[in-house]
C-alpha cells in the first residue's frame, strides 16, 4: 500500500485508467445491489421495444466504477470528498468502457491537502459515458 | 408542453431511514468490482483509522436517494415519467459510512429550469447519521426530454 505524495503531483497529472467490459451479469447484480430494477437495465426484451436496442447499464453503476478508478488510486476511500459526473450516453453490455482522472487544481486550505480531478468515461468507440466530471480528493 | 411549476422549487419530503448493512455494502462494492479491502476485510477494516469497515463513498446512491420516488410520483409535479432520464449527479462525501450507522436522508427539489426543448429538475438529498452529523450531500438532476 503506497501513499498519494503531493509533493511530487502537478497539475496535468494522469491517475492511472480504469478499463471495465460490461456484461448483463453485472447489471443484474447491480439491480440487486442498488435495488433500481428498472426493466432497461434487466431486460432485454423491453430494451428492444422501447427502442434501446437491448439494455443500458444503471448510470449509477458507472459512476461508482468512477469512484473506484479514484479509491483504487488514493487508496483511502474516505480521501474522496466529491463526485460530479454527468451521463452523456448510455453503456452497454459488451462495452469496453475506460474510466480516467487528470489533476486539475492543486491547493492548500486549513491544513488539507487537495486535489481537483477532471474525470470522465468513454467506451470503445469514443463514445462519451461519463462527461463534466468532477472529484475532490482530500491528502492526509 | 407543460412546465414544472417553479414554484416547487424548495419543496421538502418526509425523510427517509436507512441502516447501513456490512454485507449489502459488500454487496455493492462486488457488484461494480470494487474488492477494497477498506470495505471487504474486517480485520483490515479495525486497524484502519475508521476502526471498522466503511462503505464505497458511492454507496450513496443507494441511501440518499430513496426520497426521488416521492418526487417522480408527487401528484402535484404531475413529472412526465415515461420521458424521465437521469442526467447528472453529483454526492458530496462529508463522514464516510459504517456497518450499523443508521442514516436519515431529507430530499427536497433545488432547482427546476427548462433548457432547450428539456424540462430539468434537481432532487437534493441531505443525509446524517444517528449522531446528527451530515455524512453526505446529493444533488440529481433529472431531465425530462421533450418537456413536461
Amino acid at each position: 500500500m503506497g501513499e498519494i505524495d503531493f509533493g511530487s503531483i502537478d497539475v496535468g497529472y494522469e491517475i492511472p485508467k480504469l478499463e471495465v467490459t460490461l456484461d448483463q451479469m453485472m447489471q443484474w447484480m447491480y439491480a440487486g445491489a442498488s435495488l433500481d430494477f428498472n426493466p432497461i437495465h434487466v431486460d432485454k426484451e423491453f430494451g428492444e421495444k422501447v427502442g434501446l436496442g437491448g439494455t443500458i447499464a444503471h448510470g449509477l453503476s458507472n459512476m461508482a466504477r468512477m469512484g473506484k478508478c479514484i479509491t483504487d488510486w488514493v487508496e483511502d476511500p474516505g480521501a474522496l470528498k466529491k463526485l460530479k459526473v454527468r451521463f452523456s450516453s448510455p453503456a452497454r453490455p459488451g462495452d469496453t468502457v475506460t474510466f480516467w482522472g487528470k489533476v486539475k487544481e492543486k491547493k492548500e486550505e486549513e491544513g488539507g491537502k487537495i486535489l481537483v480531478l477532471e474525470v470522465g468515461a468513454f467506451n470503445q468507440e469514443g463514445a462519451q459515458i461519463l462527461t463534466n466530471g468532477e472529484a475532490v480528493v482530500e491528502i492526509e | 408542453m407543460m412546465l414544472i411549476d417553479h414554484k416547487f422549487i424548495g419543496k421538502e419530503y418526509e425523510p427517509d431511514e436507512y441502516e447501513i448493512g456490512r454485507e449489502k455494502m459488500k454487496e455493492y462494492a462486488n457488484a461494480v468490482g470494487d474488492m477494497n479491502p477498506y470495505y471487504h476485510d474486517k480485520a483490515f477494516g479495525k486497524e484502519s483509522k475508521y476502526k471498522d469497515n466503511i462503505a464505497p463513498p458511492c454507496f450513496a446512491s443507494v441511501y440518499n436517494l430513496l426520497g426521488c420516488g416521492k418526487m417522480f410520483l408527487d401528484p402535484e409535479l404531475k413529472i412526465n415519467f415515461a420521458m424521465l432520464v437521469h442526467g447528472e449527479q453529483e454526492f458530496e462525501f462529508v463522514k464516510p459510512v459504517k456497518p450499523g450507522d443508521l442514516i436519515t436522508t431529507t430530499g427536497r427539489i433545488a432547482d427546476i429550469y427548462e433548457k432547450g426543448k428539456n424540462d430539468f429538475i434537481v432532487f437534493e438529498g441531505r443525509s446524517t447519521n444517528q449522531n446528527g452529523e451530515l455524512v453526505a450531500v446529493g444533488r440529481a438532476t433529472f431531465v425530462i426530454r421533450g418537456g413536461n
